[in-house]
């Protein structure tokens, strides 16, 4: 074969090769944006997929409050017939006890006087001593007014199991929450002052906010006594509340110096029932019923707390009633 | 270096030489395969001592061998990657687009391309700064590259090597002028 053949051999190799580099680069070029696309979409799913798992657990939570909540409210329903009437006989059997109590009485003065014979007061001492009535009659007022004082706990108890079906529109109005926030404050004084606290006020929101003061009230009722009490024990004791506007919200802080709340009960304190406090001092339904009286109206609560450092409540709520803001 | 730059080079040889240097340099060079793909990575070092070969052969220093490959170099790129030069219709605009365009289609293309980072600074005379940086310090090949964009582009221009890496500097500034 001539030279020339091979160079014409040659030539064409020489351009099949380029021609195959071509391609590849084409196909290299292809998988690159296909990478790349696969890439995105990748990603895409992933932020997807955590959303998603925030949205579960947060449905999960929502979930598990409702039907805690429906729970509650009919055993609390179940619960208030009886306790009507237990209360009601109770202050029966008060009166029915104040009759016996006279007769009793009555028979005291009656063994210190003359008009009896011996025997018939001896005998009368017997039964009185056989059947302890001295005891009884002392002991009476004890039981009777724990009695009490339990049944009204427990008064209270269903009282506020009952509060989630009922939040009624006719209650609602245009508030001044800094307003609202310094009655709150009246109210619980006299544990403010005991409590040896030192209030700070920074209420700068000026608008008003559609909502409904009467179940408000009792959120910042909740989160103030709350705060207090974590602050029993602490040296530094102060306790600040601030309002302020932000995009058509407001904030509402309540912040504390107290000994904070666990990481491991940051998920817990929302939950109905969970509380810290010792057997009889909380029923661990008032944040509970804060949190469903937040959402209700549209709003929301964040905490932020260091354990031993204090713990601080945002109740972010919106201005303007829903329809509104459309 | 990617297998590209030695066909382009080959081709240049071939070009100017005829197939017989080229053999001969390869057997100088002891690459008795002689293959180079494209978009596949050999060591600097073979083609230094390609380009060594090169010198001893036509008696010219490395700087004016490697800045003529550089200026064939050129439109052997341009043959092979007809897509990157699609948009690209004047000589500066093309010059400030490498890093920023060029380099990313480059790096579509082949894996860990070890390409030099180029910066572009203009001036209020109007002439432009091209700095380069490249651990490899082929200012030579680069300078090569920049007139061969010129002939490409139909634009003359005066180039001036104003900082070398070579003299103890971080990189390189070639002072374009268009006339």
């Amino acid at each position: 074969m001539s030279d020339d053949a091979y160079k014409r051999a040659y030539t064409r190799e020489k351009m099949a090769r380029l021609a195959a580099e071509q391609l590849l680069e084409d196909k290299s070029r292809e998988l690159y944006l296909s990478s790349q696309q696969l890439s995105e979409a990748h990603d895409e799913l992933k932020k997807n997929h955590a959303e998603l798992v925030t949205q579960q657990s947060a449905l999960v939570k929502n979930e598990k409050l409702a039907s805690i909540g429906l729970l509650s409210a009919g055993v609390a329903h179940e619960i208030n017939n009886p306790l009507a009437f237990v209360n009601s006989n109770l202050e029966m059997l008060n009166d029915y006890w104040q009759a016996m109590f006279s007769l009793y009485s009555a028979v005291e003065q009656l063994l210190k006087s003359t008009d009896l014979s011996n025997d018939k007061k001896s005998a009368l001492k017997k039964l009185i001593d056989e059947e302890d009535l001295e005891y009884i009659s002392s002991d009476f007022k004890n039981l009777f007014n724990d009695t009490q004082d339990g049944l009204i706990r427990v008064t209270n108890i269903v009282q506020n199991l009952q509060h989630f079906s009922r939040i009624h529109d006719e209650d609602w109005d245009n508030v001044d929450i800094n307003a609202s926030l310094e009655s709150t404050l009246k109210i619980i004084n006299h544990q403010i002052k005991n409590s040896l606290c030192e209030i700070k006020l920074n209420l700068t929101c000026k608008e008003l906010v559609w909502c409904n003061l009467g179940e408000l009230n009792q959120v910042f009722l909740n989160l103030l006594q709350n705060a207090i009490h974590a602050m029993e024990e602490t040296e530094t004791k102060t306790l600040t509340i601030s309002t302020e506007e932000s995009a058509n919200n407001i904030l509402i802080r309540i912040s504390d110096t107290g000994y904070g709340i666990k990481k491991d009960n940051y998920q817990k304190i929302f939950d109905p029932f969970f509380t810290t406090k010792t057997v009889g001092q909380g029923t661990g339904l008032g944040l509970y019923i804060s949190y469903k009286i937040v959402k209700d109206h549209n709003g929301d609560i964040d905490i932020k707390s260091k354990e031993g450092k204090g713990s601080q409540f945002t109740i972010t709520l919106p201005l303007k009633k829903a329809d509104e803001t459309l | 270096m990617k297998g590209v730059v030695f066909n382009i080079l080959e081709e240049m040889v071939e070009t100017n030489y005829g197939m017989e240097v080229w053999n001969d340099i390869l057997d100088e060079a002891e690459q008795n395969e002689g293959i180079f793909i494209a978009g596949q990575s050999y060591a600097d070092e073979t083609l230094f001592r390609f380009v060594e070969i090169i010198c001893k052969k036509l008696e010219l220093p490395s700087a004016t061998v490697v800045q003529a490959f550089g200026e064939f170099m050129f439109e052997g790129l341009v043959n092979r990657h007809k897509v990157l030069m699609e948009n690209m219709t004047d000589l500066d605009g093309f010059l400030k687009s490498i890093d920023s365009i060029i380099h990313v289609e480059v790096g579509k293309l082949y894996v860990d391309p070890n390409l030099p980072t180029i910066e572009c600074f203009d001036h209020e005379s109007g002439k432009m700064t091209m700095r380069y940086r490249s651990p490899r310090k082929l200012c030579p090949l680069a300078e090569g590259l920049v007139r061969g964009a010129a002939v490409h582009f139909g634009k003359e221009i005066n180039l001036e090597h104003k900082t070398c890496m070579h003299k103890g500097s971080d990189y390189c500034d070639f002072e374009i002028e268009y006339l």
